[in-house]
């Protein structure tokens, strides 16, 4: 993938996800960008994000994702947590006995990282924006 | 209870805002902070990395997927998390709050306005918020400072 970067830069990137490009070309084509803008814009928003989260999200975070998924294959009722790169995990009737259970372990200070599973079926939520959205868009749109 | 909050007057236009306190469950740290009022995002609070980061909320993080949708159609992957929240003082619970990578100011959504009664008095550039039903023309009084019914 050859990108035309702000101030005229070239920069010619290998192993770009084929399905991943796909999608990225579609998506800049609905909403009237170029994919430059589109990946300029994706730069942006992961310098942005927390380094913490960043750090997460490539270790601990996926490693806590992996056992919430394993743990609560079939589990219906309940709240799974998991902690420590999911070397700990507990199921609570609630989400505020999972909370206490988390907190005693920061309070003891054995929490790394942690992550909390609703169980039930998991469904992806859409969620309008309304103040901030045409700005994003205009961001994005201005490139 | 009630509170009444000046606009932001450096936004053009001025923009409504109130006062909250967020925490997190886990490890109690708190901080007060300024949302905007938006009527137009569906979900509670939508926060900045700033203060996602302040708050250490990854330690409260939620495994759902969650986006938000921008003009209706524009997709932003959002990382949900628990945090406790009062709503200067006039409404205080445990919530789902929202990270999202781009956002440059905190919203407060219907998710929560929902639950309240607020008050929009534009000429006056002041929003006031309620947990109870506001009279005609906004509560007597309440003017840029928090207060009890009938104080």
């Amino acid at each position: 993938m050859l990108i035309e970067m702000a101030m005229a830069k070239k920069v010619f990137l290998r192993g770009i996800d084929e399905k991943l490009y796909a999608e990225v070309k579609a998506r800049a084509a609905i909403l009237g960008i170029t994919v430059s803008e589109a990946v300029n814009r994706a730069l942006e928003a992961w310098l942005r994000t927390p380094a913490s989260e960043v750090v997460e999200i490539g270790g601990g975070k996926r490693r806590l994702r992996k056992a919430a998924e394993r743990l609560a294959g079939g589990r219906e009722e309940g709240v799974l947590v998991v902690a420590n790169d999911g070397e700990l995990h507990a199921l609570f009737d609630t989400v505020e006995e999972a909370l206490e259970w988390l907190r005693g372990l920061y309070s003891r200070g054995e929490l790394r990282n942690s992550l909390i599973r609703p169980l039930g079926r998991k469904e992806v939520r859409y969620l309008e924006v309304g103040g901030g959205g045409d700005e994003l868009l205009g961001e994005l749109r201005r490139g | 209870m009630s509170c009444s909050e000046s606009y932001d007057e450096a936004r053009r236009p001025p923009a409504p805002k109130v006062a909250a306190e967020l925490e997190n469950p886990v490890t109690g740290r708190g901080l007060k902070t300024a949302l905007y009022l938006d009527t137009g995002f569906d979900g509670t609070i939508l926060l900045t990395s700033d203060l996602w980061e302040k708050l250490e909320l990854g330690l409260a993080e939620l495994d759902e997927d969650v986006y938000a949708l921008h003009g209706g159609y524009l997709p932003v992957r959002l990382t949900p998390a628990l945090a406790r929240v009062s709503i200067c003082g006039a409404w205080r619970g445990l919530v789902k709050v929202y990270l999202h990578p781009l956002a440059r100011r905190a919203l407060l959504g219907r998710g929560i306005v929902n639950r309240l009664y607020a008050y929009l008095a534009g000429p006056e550039g002041r929003l006031v918020v309620s947990r109870a039903p506001l009279g005609p023309g906004g509560p007597p009084g309440a003017r840029n400072k928090c207060q009890k019914p009938g104080v």
